[in-house]
């Protein structure tokens, strides 16, 4: 089963998420509403998720930010970047990002992303 | 031949004398009659010797309204009364021309000290009195320039001793004169010292200073915004010796520019914040319905109406996107260079394939990697992406067919690209409105995108041209044929 971390602030996109996750059987072993709440419980996961979805804009601590920490903590993260900010597309893959999605995407380019994530890295 | 005497010595000697100078000497009897015409004479009249010797000098050269007051001064001369000054008189050269000469006379006498010869010595002085003249005429226009234009003009010592300003700028600065303003220096009008030390710095530099804006008091204390151009000028010795330009009040302008810089922020703000919190609105609904939607229960007429409500996020999405490029077209500074044609196009059918997954695109084309070079920057893709997605999106059917054919024409510079699609093509009374929602607004124009119109600001950014015909002719219901001309680039 594939497992999944869900960073995003936005409280029904994490309802959504899990719903569509759960009935695809992914297992999304945690989620976070801002950057610094995901390095923390990502540092604290054992084992560590297989995928990681990763929003930009977020308060305390923004998505690029948290991407550069999680990858110190695990260079072996896969990162996938789902936001509505376009601009953030280079600092994001720079930071370690695989992928860059723009909000919003259909659940079906999702999955197709994650899988192919899973398949080349 | 006997050997010359010493007064016919002494003859000869003053003959060479006076023909040596540059000056006009003239030697007239006691009833006005020449006596003496030098060589310089004979060249500024035009006259030989010959022909004015024993004439009357009044009646041959001075011109008729000078003659009373001459004759006056003449008697004067032969009275043996030499006046106190040097006259200024006229003298009627043999073409016609009239010559100004000062004269300094002087006479000879007998040995009863009465008059018996005159003689003048002249200087023509006709070029240096025009010369002279225009100066003055010259200094009278510059002066009334100076005082009556409505941009404050000014002269100062490099140290910034005001040595001369004009009306404009007296009334600028909030004086009641310009005595008044030469009292100060112009550094204490500067808000912000270091203003002035910029200007400084730069005026040594370059002597050259051109639209410096700087932040004056006025005499009021109120504070205005100027705009400061002024040069250095040099003496003969090659030194500085005084500064010089003009200032104009643009606190007006300032003003504007603030408040425009500020809207644009406000307005830049709006549309980032509309665009990341409604897209991340979008991706809600999308995912909720798309989570419905995968009910195998769910009846047909539910499972169409899910999957048009989709459309219509995605759309709202596009919308967004568009507006987001609006701005940016907006903001972006123009740096257009030549780019190839084929990897933007092909960049942007990609995007539109990905854009319409339920539908299959059928794109046919004879572009090719560098094959035509255009004159653009990095919206060139955006153009053909909203030409072609409106093409699929206009399309109802699931597949789409667009012909995409680019040509050069040599009589012009100018790369053609026609992008032929089998939708349901554009009515005439549309065609000149599509491509100009921003100014027209929605009215009578469907849907509720701003692609086309996009497309035809990125083509005014390019000094290029699009325009809608109908892929058949007359039939606007056999589909479209967009037209759009590209400048071509250097490497064409």
């Amino acid at each position: 089963m594939i497992s999944i971390f869900i960073v995003d602030d936005d409280e029904n996109l994490h309802r959504v998420y899990r719903s569509f996750f759960s009935m695809k059987g992914f297992n999304v072993v945690g989620s976070a509403f801002d950057g610094d709440e995901a390095v923390k419980l990502f540092g604290a996961l054992n084992p560590r998720p297989d995928v990681l979805l990763m929003d930009y804009r977020m308060p305390i601590k923004d998505g690029v930010t948290a991407t550069k920490e999680i990858r110190v903590i695990d260079p072996a993260s896969k990162i996938i970047f789902l936001s509505a900010d376009e601009t953030a597309r280079e600092q994001a893959l720079e930071a370690g990002a695989i992928s860059f999605l723009i909000k919003p995407v259909r659940f079906a380019h999702l999955l197709q992303t994650i899988n192919q994530v899973l398949d080349n890295h | 031949m006997s050997p010359p005497n010493e007064t016919q010595k002494n003859q000869d000697r003053f003959n060479r004398l006076v023909d040596a100078t540059g000056a006009l000497v003239v030697g007239v009897d006691t009833l006005g009659c020449i006596t003496l015409f030098n060589k310089r004479c004979q060249e500024v009249t035009g006259y030989s010797t010959e022909e004015v010797l024993g004439k009357n000098i009044v009646e041959l050269f001075i011109p008729v309204d000078e003659r009373p007051n001459l004759i006056d001064r003449f008697q004067n001369l032969v009275q043996g009364k030499l006046p106190a000054y040097s006259p200024e008189v006229h003298w009627i050269t043999k073409s016609g021309e009239q010559r100004l000469v000062r004269w300094n006379n002087t006479f000879i006498t007998d040995e009863a000290g009465e008059v018996v010869e005159i003689f003048g010595i002249g200087i023509d002085i006709t070029d240096w009195k025009e010369t002279q003249h225009a100066l003055e005429e010259s200094e009278a226009k510059y002066r009334s320039l100076f005082d009556s234009v409505p941009v404050g003009l000014y002269r100062t010592t490099p140290e910034g001793q005001i040595h001369d300003v004009n009306p404009a700028l007296v009334e600028m600065l909030g004086f009641e004169s310009k005595a008044e303003l030469l009292k100060h220096k112009a550094s204490e009008f500067y808000v912000h010292a270091e203003a002035r030390k910029q200007f400084e710095a730069h005026i040594k530099e370059e002597e050259v200073v051109r639209g410096f804006e700087a932040q004056f008091q006025r005499r009021d204390g109120e504070i205005i915004w100027i705009e400061l151009n002024t040069r250095a000028i040099r003496d003969a010795n090659g030194d500085i010796y005084c500064y010089e330009g003009s200032l104009e009040d643009i606190t007006k302008r300032k003003e504007a520019e603030i408040k425009l810089l500020a809207a644009h922020q406000r307005s830049e703000f709006l549309v980032d914040l509309m665009a990341h919190d409604l897209n991340n609105i979008n991706q809600g609904i999308m995912m909720t319905l798309e989570l419905i939607e995968s009910d195998e229960q769910l009846p047909k007429h539910l499972r169409e109406g899910l999957e048009a409500s989709l459309n219509q996020v995605e759309r709202s999405a596009e919308l967004i996107a568009n507006v987001k490029r609006f701005q940016s077209l907006e903001t972006e500074p123009r740096r257009l260079s030549t780019r190839d044609l084929s990897p933007s196009f092909h960049a942007a059918v990609r995007a539109v394939e990905r854009a319409f997954p339920n539908k299959q695109i059928f794109l046919s084309t004879n572009i090719q990697d560098q094959t035509y070079w255009v004159y653009s920057d990095g919206f060139l893709t955006e153009l053909f992406f909203n030409i072609l997605h409106n093409a699929a999106k206009m399309d109802r059917n699931p597949m789409v067919k667009i012909e995409v054919q680019a040509s050069k024409n040599t009589t012009n510079d100018f790369v053609k690209v026609e992008v032929q699609d089998q939708g349901p093509g554009v009515p005439d009374s549309e065609k000149n409105r599509i491509f100009n929602r921003y100014l027209n607004g929605a009215e009578g124009v469907r849907g509720s995108g701003i692609g086309l119109t996009l497309v035809q600001r990125i083509l005014q950014r390019y000094g290029g041209q699009i325009w809608v015909e109908d892929r058949v002719a007359g039939d606007h219901t056999q589909g479209a044929n967009f037209v759009v001309l590209l400048p071509r680039g250097e490497r064409e």
